[in-house]
């Protein structure tokens, strides 16, 4: 196998000199630093530049120098020709369904191995804006996978913070502590929108709403469209690139969360002195040293995605081409609107696989009329416009990276299925932005301790010590002295964790939980099918406007209005302002 | 009429004398599809004598794993009838329950009940080529009480597809032969390409799935009905490239052997863990120690379904350029036979 090219200090030394030549040289595209939107854009030290190294986008793009002042030469540094490097371009905006003429957001990606021998398929990535008639070839952003630091590091081109508005290369930071940031942090940097410092695709799970795919082609970039409904754009070669956006859920996003996570793990266990192999003590148990860090994925709303039922809504604020006719089509609420459906019921091993979890979409189906008539009731708008999303219930759920992460933990033994199915039971109706599961975060999980790692064919939802044979400073002991210590109140949501924890069997539990949560939906649905859609209507509302009150994610409606169907007045965040974030029109990567 | 060829790209057919009855099955169903009113599906004949260059093939994929299936990964590997995205597999384990082995096929049962029409001998050569010390017994291949001998073509054919999920070498003695699953046929993916390419303009092409036999919760259904009315829609005629059929394209994912990403998917490659043969329709992964999917260990053929693509391949042109007989519209011409 090739060998991954990782350049010497040396080079990189060279480079830091090229970049002070003197007027007369080579023009090369300077390669600075800039962390925050709108400050200077600093030189790079050399050992800053050493840490880049081993990241294909700098090692292919940045660190040989040269001219580099186009997405064109970008994207002929990162696949020459004759290399075989395959290239997908995928097209994403709110407006995304509408012909009109505007701003679209294309997400550029590689697949295959350079001939330097870096890997390009989820490793590399970038963002550029293009409108019905040209890219904006000087405006692009780029991300790399270090593999060898476990990072992905952020990068941008534009004229932004240089004195004279040079054209430049800037780095703007890593995924490094990304998940412990606070929100006045982000503010201004790549992390305000990349939370956990992972790539996003915020619609990542079909139908894709907003994004061009197999079940919304945007004619109007097709080459092959007829003349009147194609933009120019659509001629231009590198469109022959164009891909569904299925493709990059499952050809590059889900892949680079689930690595990112696997490092993620691996970074706060304890070690062997060789920093290599994961320390087991004489008991047969590893530490895990960052607890609270590592857990809070499955307590706290780190990041959303966005879902929706996969029927149209109708009443598209921005309609598209063609007959707008509203469906027949029965509206199906997506699962993971009642609950976390993906963990909950998700199927493979690290899942908890309550298959009743899959359930509540084909109980809570909606009459497409009565549907459309809550959504005109409620006076719900898109940029001011009046109108749904394309596609109905368009709605934030719990992340995949965050459930991806959880799925892991419990792979791996770090957490068991008995602690995960007592905090899932907690507030169990809130998938996400419950502040019950977050003050059992808060107060109650250790900052260390040990588990009995899973061998890799043993099952989770099997293999679970009895609490008894767990030593004192095992997660579930600490968890319930923890909670003892405060003597809850019954009631409380640290009292039903305290009591699962120590049930029989709190998967069966859960379990139960869910059949009767199931039973009351298909039971309100049966009583009164109007209320019982206006009831799960205002919760709708009510969760995009948590999501748009939540000081960290408000920022993902880039277009500050664009992205959730709701009446005005719009809310507003809570702490800390998101000044300094790129609008959608303008730049920043989804 | 076309000279379809062997899906299997193997000279099993034609040396068991069955192709030409491989190619009757194949032109009943395109002359089915191709008399379907309003349906942009015509015959693959149309396209003779159209200039190549204004003949696109466009591949429609999906991935194999059965999305629409409420079970358990270790549910879905061992059922079948669970697998309906037009693959099915099956999983080998040692003694101690550890994966060893996944066999991936798409071949349609009627390409095996053509062998089987001609002779039970031909049928079991066709095993043969899969498994070289194979020795079927008629039972195996037709059920109890079954004279192949004395039957005719068309009993022997229907005989071997009524016994199919029974016959231990379609299940798991040593792996499987072709898709049992029923909704896993020649005539339903004729079907769904003949009902989605019917234009309907009063429905977006996107929802077009859920109005037709189309299954909007499967991988593959909504994938092709959408590509299918689309082209239709466009005003083009369309038909499936020959040979017809679903090819196993790509193994997604990232593979490590012993810490190291491996390119699964290089034919070439010395770590043999991915073999994909008889022209894309049936693939053999083999599980190696310190082999991993997305750092976790291979556990259920489920698993790599979930990053398995399969495909199938639509040819298409303009309505203009094909025969008056071929074009939407005239599905009642005397031509389509």
């Amino acid at each position: 196998m090739p060998q991954r090219h990782v350049p010497s200090a040396a080079l990189a030394l060279t480079f830091l000199l090229l970049l002070a030549a003197p007027a007369g040289a080579q023009e090369d595209t300077p390669f600075l630093k800039q962390l925050h939107e709108g400050t200077a854009a600093t030189s790079l030290t050399a050992a800053e530049l050493a840490a880049l190294s081993g990241d294909p986008f700098f090692d292919l793009v940045l660190e040989p120098g040269g001219r580099v002042d186009s997405l064109e030469e970008v994207e002929r540094r990162l696949a020459p020709p004759g290399s075989g490097i395959k290239e997908e371009l995928f097209v994403v905006h709110e407006r995304i369904v509408s012909p009109r003429p505007g701003a679209r957001r294309a997400v550029i990606a590689f697949k295959g191995r350079h001939p330097s021998g870096h890997m390009l398929t989820r490793n590399v990535m970038l963002s550029v804006f293009f409108d019905s008639e040209r890219f904006a070839e000087r405006s692009v952003e780029a991300w790399g996978w270090d593999n060898h630091r476990g990072r992905y590091n952020y990068y941008r081109l534009d004229r932004s913070g240089t004195p004279d508005r040079r054209l430049s290369w800037k780095f703007r930071g890593s995924s490094e502590g990304a998940d412990l940031l606070q929100p006045e942090d982000r503010s201004g940097t790549c992390l305000a929108c990349h939370v956990n410092g992972a790539p996003i695709m915020k619609e990542l799970l079909i139908p894709w709403n907003n994004w061009h795919s197999f079940r919304f082609l945007a004619g109007y970039l097709s080459p092959s469209a007829p003349d009147e409904r194609r933009w120019p754009i659509a001629s231009h070669p590198r469109m022959g690139f164009l891909t569904g956006a299925e493709v990059l859920e499952t050809d590059h996003l889900l892949d680079a969360i689930r690595h990112f996570n696997a490092r993620r793990v691996n970074d706060v266990l304890e070690r062997e002195d060789d920093r290599r192999a994961i320390r087991v003590d004489a008991e047969g148990f590893a530490r895990v040293l960052e607890g609270r860090r590592t857990l809070k994925p499955l307590f706290v709303t780190t990041e959303v995605n966005l879902i929706s039922a996969d029927q149209l809504s109708g009443l598209d604020a921005f309609p598209p081409a063609g007959d707008t006719s509203p469906s027949s089509t029965p509206i199906r609420v997506p699962n993971s609107f009642f609950l976390n459906a993906g963990l909950i019921g998700g199927r493979e091993r690290g899942q908890l696989q309550i298959l009743t979890a899959n359930e509540f979409s084909g109980a809570a189906v909606l009459d497409p009329a009565l549907y459309r008539e809550l959504v005109r009731e409620h006076d719900l708008q898109l940029s001011g416009v009046r109108g749904d999303a394309h596609f109905a219930w368009f709605v934030p759920e719990a992340s995949h990276i965050d459930n991806d992460l959880v799925s892991r933990l419990l792979r791996e033994g770090v957490v068991s299925a008995r602690f995960v199915a007592a905090a899932l039971a907690v507030d169990l109706r809130q998938p996400i932005f419950s502040g019950a599961r977050a003050s059992l975060w808060e107060r109650f999980v250790p900052e260390t301790f040990r588990f009995r790692p899973l061998a890799p064919t043993d099952d989770p939802l099997e293999r679970d010590l009895a609490l008894v044979d767990l030593p004192g400073d095992a997660l579930i002991p600490s968890v319930i002295a923890a909670i003892e210590e405060t003597e809850p109140a019954d009631g409380t949501p640290e009292a039903l964790f305290l009591e699962r924890l120590r049930s029989d069997d709190p998967l069966r539990a859960l379990e139960a939980d869910v059949d009767a949560y199931l039973a009351e939906i298909r039971s309100e649905k049966q009583a009164d099918e109007r209320s019982f859609a206006a009831r799960l209507f205002q919760d709708l509302l009510e969760r995009r406007r948590a999501m748009l009150r939540d000081p960290v994610l408000s920022t993902l409606d880039e277009s500050r209005g664009g992205l959730l169907p709701l009446p005005p007045p719009l809310p507003t965040p809570a702490g800390v302002p998101t000044e300094g974030h790129r609008g959608r029109e303008e730049g920043g990567e989804r | 009429m076309f000279a379809y060829t062997d899906p299997t790209a193997s000279s099993r057919l034609a040396a068991s004398e069955a192709l030409q009855f491989w190619r009757q099955v194949v032109r009943g169903e395109e002359v089915t599809s191709a008399r379907r009113p309003g349906s942009a599906y015509t015959l693959l004949d149309a396209f003779d004598g159209v200039p190549e260059d204004s003949i696109t093939t466009s591949p429609v994929t999906w991935l194999a794993f059965p999305k629409s299936a409420n079970a358990t990964f270790e549910d879905i590997d061992a059922d079948r009838l669970l697998q309906d995205e037009y693959v099915e597999w099956h999983a080998t384990r040692d003694g101690d329950g550890r994966l060893e082995r996944v066999v991936f096929s798409c071949e349609f049962r009627w390409w095996w009940g053509v062998l089987a029409a001609v002779s039970a001998e031909a049928l079991a050569d066709g095993i043969r080529d899969l498994h070289p010390e194979a020795d079927p017994s008629v039972e195996d291949l037709f059920g109890p009480g079954f004279d192949p001998a004395a039957a005719t073509p068309t009993r022997r054919f229907f005989a071997f597809l009524d016994h199919l999920r029974s016959n231990p070498w379609n299940n798991g003695s040593p792996d499987l032969l072709c898709l049992e699953q029923p909704n896993n046929s020649l005539r339903a993916l004729f079907k769904l390409v003949e009902d989605c390419g019917v234009h309907l303009p009063e429905i977006p092409p996107s929802s077009v799935c859920g109005e037709v036999a189309c299954v909007p919760e499967r991988n593959s259904d909504p994938f092709v009905c959408n590509a299918v009315q689309g082209l239709a829609a466009d005003g083009r005629v369309l038909s499936f490239r020959d040979p017809v059929g679903i090819r196993i394209l790509e193994l997604g994912g990232i593979w490590k052997l012993d810490g190291e990403e491996i390119d699964v998917n290089d034919p070439d490659a010395e770590h043999g863990v991915w073999k994909v043969g008889r022209n894309g329709r049936r693939a053999v992964f083999t599980v190696r120690d310190g082999l991993t999917f997305d750092d976790d260990p291979i556990l259920t053929g489920a698993q790599i379904a979930q990053r398995l693509r399969v495909g199938v391949d639509v040819v298409h042109t303009a309505q203009d350029l094909v025969p008056g007989w071929a074009r939407t519209g005239m599905e009642s011409s005397r031509i389509i036979t």
